[in-house]
């Protein structure tokens, strides 16, 4: 299809045009000095624990006021915090590490098992206190059944190189009878070689969905999922070496997990759209915004010779 | 309903066998000079409660005790009563003409018995004589009923220079309004600067708000109720004006004299040819503009029979021509309503009066996109959304004695929803063709109210109402009861009671509450649940008779649910943008949710005299509530206002000269803003050096949803009128200045990044304000 003038805009876009034709005689001032709404900086706390991961890690700062001066990311950082998590049983401290800024520790320091509830809590320096709490998935009776892959060759007429093109999409079976939340992603490993060795290279699959990778059980036919199509383009240096290995990461999630992206993805979507509802995006911290999530990762590889 | 008549009719004879001694004066009231009936005219014995008032059509009875020698009042704001000796030995038809205080040059009329807010049941209402809101000014001139409405306590507006109105903390959608018993679904021009109705081509104008009569019913919060002018049927008249950015002429006169009339009126507005020279674009030309188009014929076949065919049509167009090297290009967006109603009165007897509508109601938006490439390619697309209604509505009404004023009726109403349609043609791709799946649906309701005196002092209006919709294979039946009641403690003091229960079938989409064409009105489905709402309100009336002021005072409570809102994210043009060509359905972008709306509202209003006007204020709190909505915690309203104030006045200097004022203050509306942004850390537990599967992102804070109140409103308007007789007839000059001292009240807010060095050093808050002083003046005629 040729450019159009509904390529160019939309429908928002035109009534905004009429609008603004109308609205000449607008005038704006700078009104910056609110009284009343706060903007003080707010603690975040962002943490997503797993039994397969080797590290715990909570991430902690504070918002950037949206109105007034810019903070610099040194004075965003909350460096001297106390960060605990516990099984109730078992109370871990976690350590800040400088380079990453972040909070962390071994994941052998704390059994993560399904099933079991974790408390994490943060005091921090300024006096700011937060907690939230989460429950491992358990992952029984969910299995990565079948993957599908293609591999095209495309032709660029314009360029006149050939570019490749690889789809991977995966389907699982979802637990009967317990909502279960998922997060589905994909990647490609294969080796490089960069001299003078060969190392591993890994590409993530991007899924061709904004929010479809994040899927709730309602949506499962006879209690199968699939996920969404996912795609890779390679370049013009010729098709990814083989034997190369997709992988399937299926994130079997909590319902915080699962609500917190989904609800980062949909602000997204609306992001300069100012006809559209604000979104919200979903915490289950007490005392800050962010959220404490959990998931139980499922991976399922194909190879590729 | 067969039955139902049949009933009136029987107890209308047994109630004459047992009544030998009483008689009934019935008749038309009409204004001397056009033979236009007149509304709300109070007949009444002087001396006694007996009293009628006469109905949209101008129809009274009034039963009374034989009697040699009888005086009948006649009085209505803004004309001279008429008194009028009888002899009732027999029933008899009595019609009457009231002159118009305007013709006659008077100024002040005080002590008569119009219709006084102590003496009706009814509360929660307000009607404004057409005269009064002709005097208020607006913005570049524009009379415009729905602002005037604005200014009464209990009704908000949205946004500046908005003319969509808020009751008592219900969305524009649960607003009925009615223009001949037409539905009217898109009562504005262009984002609502403006209203559909043209003042010159109306007769009445009446907003209930609360205690809504068994007669009314479909939306939650208001019947807003407009009555054309029939047109004068004695000799040719007209009246017009030119304004800044419009112009409008109305004519009427008989074509049969004394026996059927005509009425047409028409407004177009010019902003599009005189802002033509600035809007020329790289190569083309782009424009708006509005018309309206009100028509009216009536025939009267005698006392018995009235025939009256009445229709509006208006259109708003943006249109725009452009011009590219390799195609040339055209488009545009078109909206607008069309109505129709026709409807015969029939008198069965002097005191069973009947009317039975035809009606049809259209509104429709649409997109339409042309260009033509030079190598002979073609693309076209085409969008429609819309909804039309054809409707049959039948209404009795039967005054047994002056006790008992009984209504019924039915309506059933066959809605066709098109939530949209779309149309694409490419001589490169293959047509597209996707007629959006119309939705039908039958809204239905039979109705029986009385307004009776079971003791002295004591009025009440009982209804029950009976409301049935089905569409999508289902359907649903409610009851709806209603009581008004109200008591007078003293002569001219009565307190006042009510409570209506309201369904609302048909639903508005929209959230940008500034009356996009683009809002959609979509039924009440298997699963969209009709809106319900529940409203208790207790007051007191005072008439201050010798002064003609009258003080209402109401507290109200309104407990609404199953209304529906857009969910989180969510945007018209996510259902509605033809660029994804793909069918949404837009059941899935809705929530459902519950309303809390309460306070208190005073008004005090003169409305006749040399000075008139009125002061209100209203204190209120709206309340929402969605499970899908801000974590399912309560928030405010965007249109929750604490504070609502209002002050209209209208002084005759002379006969030539007419000041006229108005100050309002409103608290500002509930937004919501962004109070912070953080880094989302999505999780990423891919292998990958090099981020994730999704990508570093920013998010933002809200805090509350509706959190921040925009700063007050508050705006001066004046305007004087200059009249002068001249042979052909009068002119009028008119001089207004919309917000004299030019307040800079915020229409919305923005964020607008600074740098400095290169680097994001700080976010401002900007308040875009759109109305400064608008000075305007224009030119006005009547023959």
């Amino acid at each position: 299809m040729k450019p159009t003038f509904f390529h160019k805009t939309n429908i928002g876009q035109l009534l905004l045009l009429l609008f603004n034709v109308f609205a000449l005689s607008a005038c704006e001032e700078d009104v910056t000095n609110i009284k009343d709404l706060d903007l003080s900086p707010k603690l975040v706390v962002t943490s997503f624990i797993s039994p397969q991961d080797s590290l715990l890690i909570v991430r902690l700062q504070t918002t950037q006021p949206a109105i007034g001066k810019t903070l610099s990311d040194e004075e965003r950082k909350v460096k001297d915090a106390t960060v605990t998590m516990s099984d109730g049983a078992k109370t871990v401290a976690l350590a800040y590490n400088t380079g990453m800024n972040r909070y962390q520790t071994e994941a052998g320091n704390l059994v993560l098992a399904p099933g079991r509830t974790y408390t994490l809590k943060v005091n921090t320096p300024a006096g700011s206190t937060a907690e939230a709490s989460c429950i491992i998935p358990d992952p029984a009776n969910v299995q990565i059944t079948e993957m599908n892959y293609t591999s095209t060759r495309e032709t660029n007429e314009y360029q006149q190189q050939d570019y490749y093109r690889y789809e991977l999409n995966y389907k699982w079976q979802d637990a009967p009878g317990v909502t279960n939340y998922y997060h589905a992603l994909a990647y490609m490993k294969y080796k490089v070689q960069l001299w003078p060795q060969t190392v591993d290279h890994v590409n993530d699959i991007y899924p061709v969905l904004s929010t479809g990778n994040l899927v709730k059980d309602e949506s499962a036919v006879n209690n199968m999922l699939q996920s969404p199509t996912f795609t890779l383009h390679g370049n013009q240096d010729g098709p990814v070496p083989k034997p190369y290995y997709l992988h399937a990461y299926l994130m079997v999630t909590d319902r915080h997990y699962y609500l917190y992206h989904k609800s980062i993805l949909e602000q997204q979507d609306i992001d300069g759209n100012p006809f559209a509802e604000a979104k919200f995006i979903y915490s289950n911290m007490v005392g800050a915004l962010g959220v404490f999530g959990a998931y139980y990762r499922l991976e399922a590889s194909k190879e590729i010779r | 309903m067969r039955t139902l008549f049949t009933f009136l009719l029987l107890l209308s004879s047994v109630g004459a066998l047992f009544a030998q001694s009483k008689h009934t004066v019935s008749g038309y009231v009409h204004e001397k000079g056009s033979g236009e009936t007149l509304i709300g005219v109070v007949v009444y014995q002087p001396g006694t409660s007996n009293s009628a008032t006469t109905n949209t059509y101008g129809f009274y009875s009034l039963t009374l005790p034989a009697s040699d020698s009888l005086a009948l009042t006649f009085a209505l704001v803004g004309y001279m009563p008429v008194v009028q000796k009888v002899a009732l030995k027999q029933s008899l038809e009595l019609n009457i003409e009231l002159q118009s205080n305007a013709s006659l040059g008077e100024v002040e009329v005080i002590g008569n018995r119009v219709q006084r807010v102590s003496e009706s049941v009814q509360m929660s209402s307000i009607d404004i004589p057409i005269s009064q809101i002709k005097d208020i000014p607006m913005l570049l001139g524009e009379k415009d009923v729905m602002k005037v409405l604005q200014l009464m306590p209990g009704v908000q507006k949205g946004s500046e220079g908005n003319s969509g109105i808020y009751v008592r903390g219900g969305g524009p959608d649960q607003n009925l309004i009615i223009l001949d018993d037409a539905t009217v679904y898109n009562a504005s021009h262009l984002f609502g600067f403006f209203s559909l109705f043209n003042g010159d081509a109306l007769k009445s104008v009446e907003l209930t708000k609360g205690g809504f009569p068994a007669r009314y019913g479909g939306r939650l919060s208001s019947v807003i109720e407009l009555n054309m002018k029939e047109g004068n049927k004695e000799e040719l008249h007209g009246e017009g004006g030119i304004g800044l950015i419009s112009s409008r002429l109305m004519l009427e006169g008989p074509i049969k004299k004394g026996k059927s009339s005509f009425l047409i009126s028409g407004r177009r507005t010019y902003a599009d040819i005189i802002a033509r020279p600035f809007m020329n674009l790289e190569d083309g030309t782009a424009g708006y503009y509005f018309y309206d188009l009100n028509t009216k014929l009536n025939y009267d076949f005698g006392q018995k029979n009235k025939l009256y065919l009445s229709g509006y049509f208006g259109q708003d167009r943006f249109y725009y021509n452009e011009k590219y090297n390799s195609s040339k290009m055209r488009g545009g967006l078109d909206w607008g309503n069309a109505t129709g109603t026709l409807r015969w009165n029939h008198l069965f007897n002097d005191k069973l009066f009947a009317n039975t509508s035809l009606i049809f109601s259209r509104y429709r938006f649409k997109i339409n996109v042309k260009e033509e490439f030079s190598d002979g390619d073609k693309y076209e697309l085409q969008y429609f959304s819309g909804i039309q209604d054809l409707s049959l509505k039948y209404d009795v009404d039967y005054m047994p004695n002056p006790q008992h004023a009984i209504r019924a009726g039915f309506q059933t109403t066959f809605h066709r929803f098109q939530p949209s349609a779309l149309v694409v043609k490419d001589t490169e791709l293959n047509q597209l063709e996707r007629e959006g799946k119309n939705i039908d649906g039958v809204q239905s309701a039979v109705y029986i109210e009385d307004t009776f005196k079971p003791m002295p002092g004591l009025r009440l209006n009982a209804g029950f109402r009976l409301s049935h919709f089905a569409a999508k294979s289902k359907s649903y039946l409610m009851p709806e009861p209603r009581l008004a009641a109200a008591y007078n403690i003293w002569d001219d003091f009565a307190v006042k009671a009510s409570y209506a229960q309201m369904n609302q079938y048909v639903h508005l989409l929209s959230n940008t509450g500034i009356g996009l064409p683009t809002d959609l009105w979509v039924p009440t489905t298997d699963l969209v649940a009709p809106q319900q709402s529940r409203q208790v309100a207790a007051g007191f009336a005072k008439d201050f008779k010798e002064k003609d002021i009258a003080l209402t005072v109401e507290g109200y409570y309104k407990k609404s649910q199953n209304i529906i809102g857009y969910k989180e994210g969510a945007s018209f043009m996510m259902i509605d943008d033809p660029e994804t060509a793909e069918e949404v359905k837009w059941e899935d972008n809705i929530t459902s949710g519950q309303a809390w709306s309460y306070g208190a509202e005073f008004l005090l209003q003169k409305k006749v005299g040399r000075f008139s006007g009125w002061i209100g204020y209203t204190l209120s709190w709206t309340q929402l509530q969605f499970d899908s909505l801000n974590f399912g915690q309560k928030f405010y309203a965007r249109y929750d206002r604490r504070h609502d104030f209002s002050l209209v006045g209208i002084y005759k200097l002379s006969d030539r000269v007419t000041f006229s004022g108005t100050w309002v203050y409103g608290t500002g509306n509930a937004i919501t803003m962004p109070v912070g942004h953080f880094d989302a850390y999505p999780n990423n537990p891919s292998k990958s050096n090099h981020g994730g599967s999704m990508y570093w992102q920013r998010a933002s804070d809200y805090g509350e949803r509706n959190g921040y109140r925009m700063a007050a409103y508050h705006r001066m308007d004046i305007g004087v009128q200059f009249h002068k007789p001249k042979r052909w007839g009068e002119r009028t000059w008119e001089i207004s200045f919309y917000n004299l001292y030019s307040r800079k009240n915020p229409f919305f807010y923005y964020l607008s990044e600074e740098y400095s060095n290169g680097n994001h050093s700080e976010t401002k808050l900007k308040q875009v304000s759109l109305f400064p002083i608008i000075p305007s003046v224009s030119y006005g005629f009547k023959f």
